[in-house]
């Protein structure tokens, strides 16, 4: 019995059966706005921060590091999330390439469908444009604490993230 | 009761706050008079009373949504010009100077004047956010349309033309009914920012 076993493991090694397909690197999750709010409420308790960004968008991509040191030096108290708005086929050529030059070597979303209802589903009162980045914070109880549009440092977001956690 | 309360928490995170109303369709637009790169003066309210429409897009010399937009606007005022409709770009972004609009519109073959509205008071009094943002202005100052050009950056995968058939609509003297569809792009580098 245990020889038919490990005949059958090493069949199933030669094979590859059961090898798990690598998947490209970084990670980079679709995500719809439910399922946002899901792993948002699962991480309640932090604050946290949501920032949209695209490939295209030249501030997008400078204050990305910021917000790797951002999560890196505030894991405990912040949890965040960033979010792409570019179209699923930029996804391996674009959006993993400035991830992968920015540090991001944490999982990551990008919007499944169409960016504009997304926002609108996440500020029903957004009345203005899609302007990236676009940055909202929100204070451990859930409630957002500040809503920004344009690039920031790191001290920037440190800023934004400490009034949340002292509203 | 635990499902409530999940429900609650999970909606509570969809709350929001606020950010500087654009002006949209129905507003009136506010009046104002800027020089196009060569010079040249030009005053809204002789564009509203010399065309049927007036279309007034925000646009970057280095924006890469706008600039994928170029050929786009091209043809849209080649379209449009000999309909009554005058195309007027509009740059307010603060590290874009006269002789970068100049080099770039003529690089481009923009047959549309190209404002410099410096310290972005226009694009303050309009709201506007992004490059590329337009809106359409009837001659009595009225904004008809607002918003975005179409719905894709990349021409192959257009599915909505909300720009130009919007314009097809008002000049057969019909109501824009769509709403106004959000502009996308770079976000106007404003003074202070």
């Amino acid at each position: 019995m245990i020889t038919r076993f490990l005949a059958f493991l090493l069949l199933g090694a030669t094979l590859g059966i059961g090898q798990a397909k690598k998947s490209p690197v970084p990670d980079v999750q679709e995500i719809t706005f439910p399922e946002l709010q899901v792993m948002m409420h699962n991480d309640s308790g932090k604050v946290i921060l949501v920032n949209f960004w695209a490939s295209w968008c030249k501030p997008c991509k400078e204050e990305m590091p910021a917000l790797v040191k951002l999560r890196k030096s505030m894991k405990k108290e912040v949890s965040v999330f960033i979010v792409s708005a570019d179209d699923a086929d930029d996804l391996d050529k674009d959006v993993r390439s400035v991830l992968n030059k920015s540090g991001v070597n944490f999982r990551s979303f990008i919007v499944k469908g169409t960016v504009q209802p997304f926002i609108m589903a996440m500020n029903p009162e957004w009345n203005g444009a899609l302007a990236l980045p676009m940055t909202y914070v929100y204070r451990k109880s859930g409630g957002l604490s500040d809503w920004i549009v344009g690039s920031r440092d790191y001290e920037g977001f440190k800023d934004l993230v400490t009034k949340a956690m002292t509203d | 009761m635990k499902y409530i309360i999940t429900l609650l928490l999970i909606c509570s995170f969809g709350l929001y706050a606020g950010e500087p109303k654009s002006l949209t369709i129905g507003d009136q637009a506010p009046s104002f008079s800027l020089k196009n790169y060569d010079g040249k003066e030009f005053e809204l309210k002789k564009l509203e009373k010399e065309n049927k429409f007036t279309v007034l897009m925000f646009i970057s010399t280095e924006c890469p949504v706008s600039n994928g937009y170029n050929e786009r606007m091209v043809k849209l005022n080649e379209t449009y010009a000999s309909k009554g409709v005058a195309f007027v770009g509009i740059n307010a972004n603060k590290e874009e100077d006269v002789k970068r609009i100049a080099e770039h519109s003529k690089d481009k073959g923009f047959k549309f004047p190209v404002l410099k509205d410096k310290q972005n008071k226009v694009a303050d009094m309009y709201g506007a956010m992004v490059t590329p943002e337009v809106y359409v202005i009837n001659p009595e100052g009225k904004i008809m349309y607002h918003g975005r050009i179409d719905d894709n950056r990349k021409l192959d995968k257009v599915t909505s033309n909300d720009l130009s058939d919007s314009l097809d609509k008002l000049l057969a003297g019909k109501a824009v009914t769509a709403v106004d569809a959000k502009a996308f792009g770079c976000s106007i580098k404003r003074i202070g920012s």
